[in-house]
């Protein structure tokens, strides 16, 4: 905050610039993403808050929460809840357990350790709709996963797996994957080597060493990891339309959302809709950390030394 | 096997025996060799450790002390040899299943665990019941004067305490060697007294045979019963501080144990173990030839810094020199000292000389010893 010394000659001046804007200088490389904070979420977060509370048309005599009320007793928009949490949970859990392994192998130099952690990581740069296109050939009934099922006579019609639960549950495992096991990645290859030498020579196995130290170790990572996979796949939208069965059984909350917004311009009961979305993720990622807490519960620094 | 134990350890182990009860943790060590890519960590290594013995490997960093310690350890496979404890080969027991107590430099603490929880976890993975590991971990973190500390995570902890963690943890498994990676190096030098009186003492206790990893020669000398030099590899020397202190058997030995003053010479001539030498500018010089040197031979001379006499100019015949710089190290002063032949050394004096002053140099021949070029 101190001018140059050159200017510093002419007296008051430089007092006066290092009184307020001292103390709040810490702050001003954070003041850009505090800004785009406060208007690209809080802002629009409270709007839709608002929004949800004040009910449009026949729904405006019942009250405050009526859109509320509406969602929840209306078994087909109730159902979304369902049908999202049956992709994002079992989703979030697989990425996880495939994501865990390969992590903790590639923590260290291996040969070939670039090409691979490219190869996995390659998913995220293709859109949800790209993907959701090439799965649709891929898995096609004409596409090469039946045609290869089928010729090694394991099926004798065409599996259908895309535009149902199937489709949408690939897409995102597939879409998910990379930050999962990048998120991984980076919390196994800080994990120091010789806390598992020093567990081996107490005596534990690699039963033992992976249950006492290195998951314990690990568990921030899973959490953050598992925290950032179901709001991703919690707010699943595009795949659930292209490779999913939008009007059934992928009818998923961020669809009954946009249903509301777009189809019956209720915006207010759509905001309610996106209340509860947000709160269901909210909860989730409250007990993920809950849990890590309770598996890991050394200070989160320091431990390295 | 006990039986042979008792009768093989009381041979020539038994003047270093630390506690007299203790008859087990005898290694013997053979043709150990470990290659990484091209470089050879442990080249041939045989070294034989009575039970209850204090044995550091001292060499610089990269020599291959580490890797022998791990190879004990089980955590490197080595290429070729093996190890023997009590005359069993540990090459099919793995890490798990030894049972050695393992010290290493950075400490290695479970930071997810709490002080008594890191302690107790050997003895968990022992299956020891659960009211014998509160009781052992209590005695162990006596042992190291921790009793207070076990709720505390070792974050919280200074790295002296985290030391005596570190020392608990490996101890309370009653091992049956206790392998210790320079576990001092992390400690400020206080502290690091303070710990190596600590060590000594546990070890004088327990009676437990003892791999000491360490580049400090201080350390090696205070605290061992016999040192074990490592060069590239290659056990350079075996024996008690005061044999390798007094007698080095190489120039490498001896840089180790303060003969700062090492020089190339040329063997002129040889009188039984005296040789005379000549060095770069004409200096001529008689000192004592170590087993190797051969007259015409190039070899290394070495001599302490307190082991040359510093007089002034002109009193007496000796190798003109000069004063270049003086330093007070507390109970006498170290100088830097250019010899008008070009050759430099450090001397210790008690007398302060000044920059410039012109002197002459004069060597004890028995405090000067010529080795074959290494």
């Amino acid at each position: 905050m101190q001018r140059a010394v050159g200017t510093q000659a002419s007296g008051d001046t430089g007092p006066v610039t290092s009184g307020a804007p001292r103390r709040w200088g810490p702050l001003l490389p954070i003041a850009p993403a505090l800004l785009l904070v406060l208007a690209l979420f809080v802002y629009p977060f409270l709007y839709g808050l608002n929004l949800s509370v004040h009910p449009l048309g026949a729904l405006a005599k019942g009250g405050m929460l009526a859109n509320y009320a509406a969602f929840f007793g209306d078994p087909r928009e109730r159902t979304s809840i369902w049908n999202t949490l049956r992709l994002a949970v079992p989703v979030t859990v697989l990425d996880l357990v495939l994501a865990l392994p390969l992590a903790y192998r590639l923590r260290r130099p291996l040969p070939g350790q670039r090409v691979i952690t490219g190869l996995l990581v390659i998913p995220m740069t293709l859109g949800t709709v790209l993907l959701a296109e090439g799965m649709i050939e891929f898995f096609g009934p004409a596409g090469w996963v039946n045609k290869l099922l089928l010729a090694l006579h394991l099926i004798t019609t065409p599996v259908q797996f895309v535009h149902n639960y199937t489709g949408v549950f690939i897409s995102l495992m597939i879409a998910d994957f990379p930050a999962v096991f990048l998120v991984l990645l980076g919390y196994a290859s800080g994990l120091d080597p010789r806390l598992e030498q020093a567990a081996r020579t107490l005596g534990a196995g690699w039963w033992r060493r992976l249950r006492r130290v290195t998951l314990p170790l690990l568990a921030p990572g899973i959490a953050a990891a598992a925290a950032l996979s179901f709001v991703a796949t919690f707010s699943v939208f595009p795949s659930a339309v292209l490779v999913g069965e939008p009007a059934g059984s992928t009818r998923v909350i961020a669809l009954a959302a946009w249903q509301a917004a777009y189809e019956q311009y209720d915006y207010p009961r759509a905001s309610a809709i996106a209340m509860v979305m947000a709160a269901i993720e909210l909860l989730f990622v409250a007990a993920v950390l809950a849990a890590r807490n309770r598996a890991y519960q050394g200070p989160t620094i320091g431990g390295r030394g | 096997m006990s039986a042979e134990t008792v009768v093989r350890s009381s041979g020539p182990g038994e003047a270093v025996q630390a506690a007299p009860g203790r008859k087990i943790g005898r290694v013997e060590i053979r043709g150990l060799t470990k290659r990484f890519g091209s470089v050879v960590a442990l080249s041939a290594v045989d070294l034989d450790v009575h039970g209850g013995e204090f044995i550091s490997l001292l060499g610089p960093s990269g020599c291959g002390k580490s890797t022998a310690l791990n190879c004990l350890a089980g955590l490197v496979d080595p290429d070729a040899g093996q190890i023997l404890l009590d005359g069993v080969d540990l090459a099919p027991v793995p890490p798990e299943r030894r049972g050695f107590g393992v010290v290493f430099q950075s400490y290695a603490l479970f930071p997810h665990m709490t002080v008594a929880a890191n302690v107790a976890f050997g003895l968990e993975m022992m299956g020891v019941r659960s009211d014998a590991v509160v009781r052992r971990v209590g005695q162990a973190l006596a042992l190291v004067h921790l009793e207070d500390l076990g709720d505390r995570y070792p974050a919280q902890l200074s790295g002296g305490q985290q030391q005596r963690v570190a020392l608990a943890r490996a101890l309370v498994i009653e091992p049956r060697l206790l392998l210790m990676d320079e576990p001092l190096s992390n400690l400020d030098a206080k502290l690091r007294l303070e710990m190596r009186l600590e060590i000594r003492r546990l070890h004088q206790t327990l009676g437990l045979t003892t791999f000491y990893v360490t580049h400090d020669q201080e350390e090696a000398l205070s605290l061992s019963d016999r040192i074990a030099l490592i060069k590239d590899g290659v056990l350079r020397q075996v024996g008690t501080p005061e044999e390798v202190y007094l007698h080095p058997q190489s120039s490498f030995v001896a840089n180790f144990f303060g003969y700062r003053n090492l020089f190339p010479v040329h063997v002129d001539a040889m009188r039984g173990d005296r040789a005379n030498v000549s060095a770069p500018g004409n200096l001529r010089l008689e000192g004592t030839a170590r087993s190797g040197v051969e007259q015409g031979m190039d070899a290394v001379a070495a001599v302490r810094p307190e082991d040359v006499e510093v007089l002034p100019a002109g009193s007496a015949p000796g190798i003109a020199a000069t004063i270049e710089f003086a330093e007070f190290v507390g109970d006498a002063f170290e100088c830097s000292v250019v010899a008008d032949a070009g050759a430099p050394f450090v001397v210790r004096t008690s007398a302060r000389w000044v920059r410039g002053a012109q002197v002459v140099l004069r060597v004890d021949p028995d405090r000067l010893l010529v080795f074959p070029p290494e």
